[in-house]
């Protein structure tokens, strides 16, 4: 007879001021439920974009199907070719200048996720509520946060930022409504404390005192920690065990990071807390990303690496040169070579990022199988500001529903919204058509 | 990359038809570059309606012909447009001589003429998809939409989210070079997707104009010309195309040709058009037309003493030499018609 209660999906780790959410748990299923449950894992979705498109000569592989040799580019994910879909020929109707002149920068950014064409204004802006947000709005009445919107790169929400167009379109991903965008988190303690709540619950006197004794979150939460450990199994206590090690390590990130904040000079200033390491700062976002998907705190993420028309400084990697005047190299061999550089730096990051996700065990599968994690950008050559064949790529199975490791390629003018439309649907929210989409995308669902 | 417009730029022309499958769409496409050149139209996207990719890929080396005539620095950013080619849901259809002979074209040494950026289905468009989009970049009321064969890429069009309302702005009228008004001859492009064709003559939002296969009788295009009119380089592959259709000299009909040049200059007086009504699709593959005021539908006959007047144009403006094309240019002036060697009729 099987007498113990399962534990419950949406267990806190709680102490003063603090709430850790826990990882998916084997302790969580029922025992005579495992089966069902395995159905119902839930699917986490993300984007990640990067601006001024891409140097496509080395980013689309020269044949379809299976996925071999990669371009240069894309070498970084060589270890998870069997992981993604390489996607060909989306575009973006709506990033195009449709008779509002130049401003493609602003276009494509605010129409990449909203699917519409914004309002070319600095003043009142309009784009469309963004697809991440229909589906947070729906799937996040079963977590925390309905979304997490991300970013890197400290910019402005106001003003001309391309050609007319406001800083709004370039500098957000995610739109709650058409006049509503959503501005990414930058700061890594600003996220971290958004997820676990910690100095934003405590008094002032109670935040003064744990920055006095810098005080782990964790040690907060310790003896609930311990107490709940008594009653898992072997497995349990290890992903536990690793969970917290994982928090606590991007804590301990964040706190070298607040250290040692000018180590690399990126061409601008940041604010206090913000890593000047760009790999640095990626990972830390990206672990907090993942520990929220990990802990179900949400299931929706938009993370918006620099914004778009950046001028960033890749010091890092020896190019003192901006981003975007390089993007502009007219066939100039030389200032090509360097943009090349810099998309395979962001893809490196990127690959990082993947491994953790597949590293994370749920169930049977992973957490990058479970879930639909997009990396693209709104423009494709941006010497030419393109907006078709968009450089996409879909990483992970949504939950065992997709097929991965091909190169698909789909006819001209294919919208990109079928692929919003597509992940919708795996995300539970089905829908008829979503900006100019005509239809679903074929291909990618296991036959 | 775009540039901020002050003005309207010439009449922007989107053609569906059934590319290659008779020598007469193929010379309205060169009608409309003539146009073009003279910044009379513009060529703005171009679909075909039955599944052939090698269809395709004559259309992309006949564009890529004219497109070459744009150089310097604009050059660097322009890209091949795309052809929208009706989806072959794993039945390509075979090639028609016309086709597979101007491809087979050598130059000296055996490699081909002409190359291609259309080699696979996907370098081609979703036809539906191509002209929504290009619709969206119009100004309103400063499209025509013309049509030959059948009209299954219309229909789909229509049947796109929302679309209906960004014909009827854009789109100042389709054109269709089809339907029989005089003897009531059966339509082919009709009678291929007749539940596509119904539903183009019900539900398109915008007054169709029809250039009905009676024209084929009243205006042929001289053959002699293509021997001549094109000596401007030594491969032309207009006259290849022209040479791979039927044994030359031939004058050919020119129904397509019709319907383009109306399309183009309307005011010209080459046309009359009748009465508003409505053009409605027998079982029997037959078209009708009844006279109804407030009808969408009207169609042309051929004003008799312009009847050479037209021919002398067309065949002008076929054979007209490419230039660097800008949107924004004056409309140029065309020289005056050459004596055209009459057509046999």
């Amino acid at each position: 007879m099987i007498t113990r209660k399962a534990l419950a999906r949406r267990t806190f780790l709680r102490g003063t001021g603090a709430a850790v959410a826990l990882p998916f748990l084997d302790s969580m299923v029922p025992a005579m439920a495992k089966a069902a449950t395995a159905a119902e894992k839930p699917v986490r979705m993300a984007f990640v974009y990067v601006p001024n498109g891409i140097d496509m000569r080395n980013w689309n592989p020269d044949y379809e199907g299976k996925l071999e040799t990669l371009p240069r580019i894309l070498k970084p994910l060589d270890k998870f070719k069997g992981d993604f879909n390489l996607l060909g020929n989306l575009t973006h109707n709506a990033g195009r200048a449709l008779l509002d002149g130049a401003g493609d920068h602003g276009r494509c950014c605010a129409s990449y996720l909203s699917g519409v064409q914004p309002r070319k204004t600095m003043v009142d802006i309009k784009a469309s509520q963004s697809f991440d947000q229909i589906v947070a709005n729906q799937v996040g009445q079963k977590t925390r946060f309905k979304s997490l919107e991300v970013g890197m790169e400290d910019s402005r929400q106001a003003g001309d930022c391309d050609s007319g167009y406001s800083c709004a379109y370039t500098n957000n991903l995610a739109w709650r409504s058409e006049t509503q965008p959503l501005p990414p988190i930058l700061n890594p303690r600003a996220l971290f404390d958004r997820l676990f709540g910690a100095d934003a619950a405590l008094s002032p006197e109670a935040r003064k005192r744990r920055a006095l004794y810098r005080r782990s979150i964790l040690d907060l939460v310790s003896s609930d920690a311990k107490r709940l450990a008594l009653d898992l199994g072997p497995t349990d206590q290890r992903k536990l065990d690793e969970y917290l090690s994982s928090v606590r390590e991007i804590e301990l990130q964040i706190e070298r990071a607040e250290k040692d904040n000018s180590r690399i000079d990126p061409g601008m200033e940041k604010p206090y807390g913000i890593p000047s390491d760009f790999a640095e700062h990626f990972r830390l976002m990206t672990s907090m990303m993942t520990v929220a998907f990990q802990a179900d705190l949400t299931r929706v993420a938009t993370f918006l690496v620099t914004h778009e028309g950046t001028s960033r400084a890749y010091r890092e990697i020896g190019i003192p040169d901006g981003h975007h005047p390089l993007t502009h190299h007219r066939n100039q061999p030389a200032l090509m070579e360097k943009v090349a550089q810099i998309n395979t730096y962001h893809v490196q990051q990127f690959a990082g990022w993947l491994e953790k996700l597949k590293s994370i065990q749920e169930g049977d599968s992973n957490l990058l199988d479970n879930s639909m994690i997009v990396y693209g950008a709104g423009l494709s050559d941006g010497n030419r500001h393109l907006h078709e064949d968009l450089p996409t790529l879909i990483a992970g199975r949504a939950g065992g529903k997709f097929q991965t490791g091909r190169r698909i390629v789909y006819r001209r003018e294919t919208p990109m919204c079928n692929l919003f439309v597509t992940m919708m649907d795996r995300m539970g929210v089905p829908v008829d058509h979503f900006g100019d989409s005509n239809g679903a995308l074929e291909g990618l669902d296991l036959t | 990359m775009q540039f901020a417009s002050t003005a309207k730029p010439a009449t922007a022309v989107l053609y569906d038809s059934d590319f290659g499958r008779n020598i007469d769409n193929v010379l309205a496409l060169a009608l409309l570059h003539g146009f073009a050149s003279k910044t009379q139209a513009r060529v703005s996207a171009l679909t075909i309606n039955y599944p052939c990719l090698e269809a395709a890929e004559l259309c992309d080396i006949i564009e890529g012909f004219y497109r070459k005539a744009v150089t310097g620095p604009g050059a660097t950013y322009m890209s091949a447009p795309a052809i929208g080619v009706i989806d072959a849901r794993g039945k390509p259809a075979e090639a028609p001589a016309l086709v597979t002979g101007t491809l087979a074209k050598q130059a000296e040494g055996g490699k081909p003429q002409w190359q291609s950026n259309v080699r696979h289905w996907s370098d081609t468009a979703v036809p539906a998809n191509l002209i929504r989009n290009d619709l969206a970049a119009q100004y309103d009321g400063n499209a025509v939409m013309v049509a030959t064969g059948a009209m299954t890429n219309l229909s789909r069009l229509l049947a796109l989210h929302d679309t209906a309302p960004l014909i009827a702005a854009k789109v100042k009228m389709l054109v269709i070079a089809g339907g029989g008004f005089a003897a009531g001859a059966i339509d082919s492009g009709f009678a291929a997707d007749a539940t596509a064709a119904k539903h183009v003559l019900a539900e398109w939002p915008t007054p169709i104009v029809f250039c009905g296969r009676e024209m084929e009788k009243t205006f042929l295009f001289p053959g002699q010309c293509i021997g001549k009119d094109f000596s401007y380089v030594p491969v032309h592959p207009i006259v290849e195309a022209c040479r791979a259709y039927r044994a030359m000299p031939y004058d050919a009909p020119a129904c397509a040709l019709a319907a383009m040049l109306y399309a183009v200059r309307p005011g010209d007086g080459y046309f009359t058009a009748s009465k508003p009504g409505t053009v409605s699709l027998g079982s029997d593959g037959r078209t009708s037309f009844n006279e109804s005021a407030g009808g969408k539908h009207s169609y042309l006959t051929a004003v008799a003493a312009k009847h050479d007047e037209a021919i002398q144009r067309f065949t002008a403006m076929v054979s007209a030499e490419p230039v660097v094309i800008r949107p924004f240019r004056k409309q140029q002036k065309e020289e005056p018609p050459k004596e055209a060697p009459a057509a046999k009729s």
